[in-house]
Order: structure tokens, then sequence, then C-alpha cells
């Protein structure tokens, strides 16, 4: 005869499935909360201290050659900046004799990248700036080329996690440079990345840039996003899509600018 | 007790394997989830308590570096795999070998469908792109992947 065994030990595992499952559903249903963000940022901070062994191994091999590097590309970058420092104060000169309003500015925040994560929901990175650093959440990040990158989604007071422009479910309002027609850039699975409803008018050709449209509060305008790289009309024929090549290389990010708007 | 805290140090490590190390196993975009192997393993090898918390850890704080807008779904999805892979302890030497991999394919099916279903929220995508072009994929991926691991580990061998 088997000895008798209470529920409560017979079906102990399904209760602590029970238990598990109903946690889970609160912290899906509480994501914002003060007690899930908290969770979220110690995790992010311990994760933040377990690159930092690998940063000073990489650190110790790349600075003298990334020095080297950052010398050049200081002086060449100075020659254009002279070069360009002339264009804006004649740009400056023309829109105040048009009557523009001036543009908000934006200052940058350096960072280096802790980590990067493609997975099944989402495409992001963690950066070693957070909040003590100025970062606010839904800052644009840009790359050291001045290539958009995306923005940031979650901080914790010492990183940043930062939601990439190449993850599923990023948009961003960009404008053809050529033919300043406007349009929402998407990830669609069947054709890679594209920009919707562009106007069926609209002088779009292969190689155009594409660069944001500054339509938003998160990127300033004129960022560059990539390249056209085709072009096909939708159904009806009413507009067209625009497929884009990103510019960013995901691969080799070590270092991204996260923009932060001037008071 | 020695066991659990075994399998959660061991986790720890398969975290941080996936987490930075994940990406390079990406085959056109298909990355495979080498924690939900790990948790089939502790569900088939360890006890099932462990495999159903280790794997809401395990979840809870891979949605956390990863950033997803649900945090808590990998949680709840390791969980499930955990308890249902807990119920086949020690009687999967029993199953025959053909059997054990399609048990194991429906461990991955439950687990991807559940984390894939954080996608969804994303209305371009179909139903049909969703199973054929990530879940299907990421199973078969993940399932070959377990596959030589269990193999190496004689798991599921008497």
């Amino acid at each position: 005869m088997s000895p008798s065994v209470s529920p409560l030990t017979r079906y102990k595992s399904l209760l602590h499935l029970l238990v598990a499952m109903v946690l889970s559903l609160i912290i899906i249903g509480s994501n914002t909360s003060t007690l899930v963000v908290q969770g979220r940022n110690i995790v992010l901070e311990s994760a933040a201290y377990l690159y930092v062994p690998f940063q000073w191994i990489e650190t110790i091999f790349q600075i003298s050659g990334k020095y080297n590097e950052l010398q050049k590309s200081h002086i060449k970058a100075q020659i254009e900046l002279n070069k360009y420092k002339t264009l804006v104060q004649e740009n400056q000169r023309l829109r105040n004799m048009l009557g523009f309003k001036s543009e908000s500015g934006f200052s940058v925040i350096p960072a280096n990248v802790l980590s990067d994560v493609g997975s099944h929901t989402m495409s992001s990175l963690t950066v070693d700036q957070g909040s003590v650093d100025g970062v606010e959440v839904l800052s644009g990040v840009v790359d050291a080329q001045a290539q958009l990158v995306g923005k940031v989604v979650a901080l914790s007071p010492t990183t940043a996690l930062i939601q990439l422009i190449n993850d599923k479910n990023f948009r961003v309002s960009v404008r053809e440079l050529r033919s300043r027609d406007v349009g929402i850039l998407s990830y669609t699975l069947s054709r890679g990345y594209v920009i919707q409803d562009v106007p069926k008018n609209a002088e779009v050709i292969a190689g155009d840039s594409v660069v944001t449209s500054g339509f938003s509060d998160i990127f300033p305008e004129n960022i560059f996003v990539g390249w056209v790289a085709d072009i096909s009309p939708v159904i009806e024929d009413y507009v067209k899509s625009v497929q884009v090549d990103l510019a960013t290389d995901f691969n080799r990010l070590e270092e991204v600018f996260i923009l932060k708007q001037d008071d | 007790m020695i066991d659990t805290i075994k399998y959660s140090v061991l986790g720890l490590f398969v975290l941080i394997f996936q987490w930075m190390l994940g990406d390079l196993f990406s085959i056109f975009g298909v990355i495979p989830s080498f924690l939900v192997i790990y948790i089939i393993y502790v569900g088939l090898t360890g006890s099932q308590l462990s495999a159903i918390w280790i794997g809401f850890v395990m979840g809870f704080t891979m949605d956390s570096l990863v950033g997803t807008d649900m945090i808590g779904m990998t949680a709840m999805a390791l969980a499930l795999t955990g308890y249902l892979a807990g119920l086949f302890h020690d009687r999967i030497v029993r199953v025959p070998v053909i059997m054990q991999y399609l048990i194991y394919t429906g461990f991955l099916l439950i687990y991807f469908t559940f984390t894939v279903l954080v996608m969804l929220q994303d209305s371009q995508w179909s139903a049909g792109n969703i199973v054929f072009l990530i879940l299907l994929p990421k199973t078969i991926y993940t399932l070959g992947l377990m596959t030589g691991i269990f193999i190496l580990l004689r798991v599921g061998v008497d």
C-alpha cells in the first residue's frame, strides 16, 4: 500500500511553477514600475562590472594604435571644421536674412560600448554612461562618424541601454537628402530597412543619401542614416517604398556618442 | 542544496556566455538560445524546482540585459520549460532516442513561441513570417546545438 502523500507535496512543483508564472505576469504587467526598473538597473550595473577587465585588456592593446589614428583624423577633422565654420557662418547669415528661427543645439556625451546583444526580442547595446553623467531616456545616439546608431531606452546611474536602429521595432523619421522627401524608416521582414509611403512623384534614386528629418525631439536633423538601395512601387501605385542600406557598422562599434539637448 | 548552488553558478556562466558571445553563433541573424538548452539540461538531470527557479532568474536577467519592452516574458518561458523538462527527470533514459528529440523539439517550440511573441507588437509581421522566418529556424538551430551538447554530456543515455 502506498503511503498517503499530501496534495501540497504531490503538486509541489506545479505550485512552484504557478508562483513563477504569476510573478512573471506581474513583472510583465508592471514593466515601468519603480521596482522592476530598479531590478533592471541592478542587473545592468552588475553586468557592467563584468566588462571592466575586458576593457582594461582591450585598452592596453589598442591605445597606442588608436592614439595615432586619432591624431591623423584630428588633423583632417580640424581642416574640415575650419571649412565648415566658414560655411556655418555664411549659412547663419543667410538664414538670418530669411528670418529663420535658430536651430536647437545638441551636445554629445562620449560612451564606451560595454556589450551588444542581438536577440529575438531586441537589438541593443549597453554603454558606460548613465543618468549621473547626464544621459536621459530617449536621447539619440550616433557613432564616431556621426551616423545614426539608436536611442537610449533604459538607464541606470552608470550605464545606459541603447535600442539600435537595426532593431525590428525601431522607427525614425528620415529625409531623402536630394529630393527632400520625408518618410518613416522601419524594418520589414521581407525587404529590410524601408521608408514607407513615399509619394509616387518623389524623385528618389538609388545611391541617394538618407538623413534624419529632425521632426522629433530625439534626433537633430541631418544625421546620416544610410543610402537608398532600391525603389519599388507598392500596391495600387499611389506611393512607393524606398529600401535603405544602413551606414552604421554595428559589428565595429566601440564608442558611441549620446546626444544631449542643450537647455 | 549543493546541486542547486552548482546549477546556479553554472547557469550564471551560461547566461554570461549567451549575453557576451551569443552573437558569434548567429547564422543569417538567427541566434540560438543556450539558456533554454541549459534549463532543459537542469530539468532532466537536476531537480524540477531548480529548473523552474533558475529558469525564472536567468530569464528575468536576460530580459533586463537585452532591454525588451516585456521584462518577464523570457522568465516565464524558461520557468515553464524547466517545469516540463523536470517532468522527464530520470525518466528520459527510458524513452526511445527519436522520442527524446521530439520531446526536446516540443520544449524548444514552447519556449520560442512564448519569447518570439514579444515581436508581435510590431504589426507589420504576419504570423506566417514569425513562424517560418524566426521561430522554426531558431528551434532547428538550437535543437542542432542541443543535440551535440547532449551527446557530449551523455544526457538521455542510461
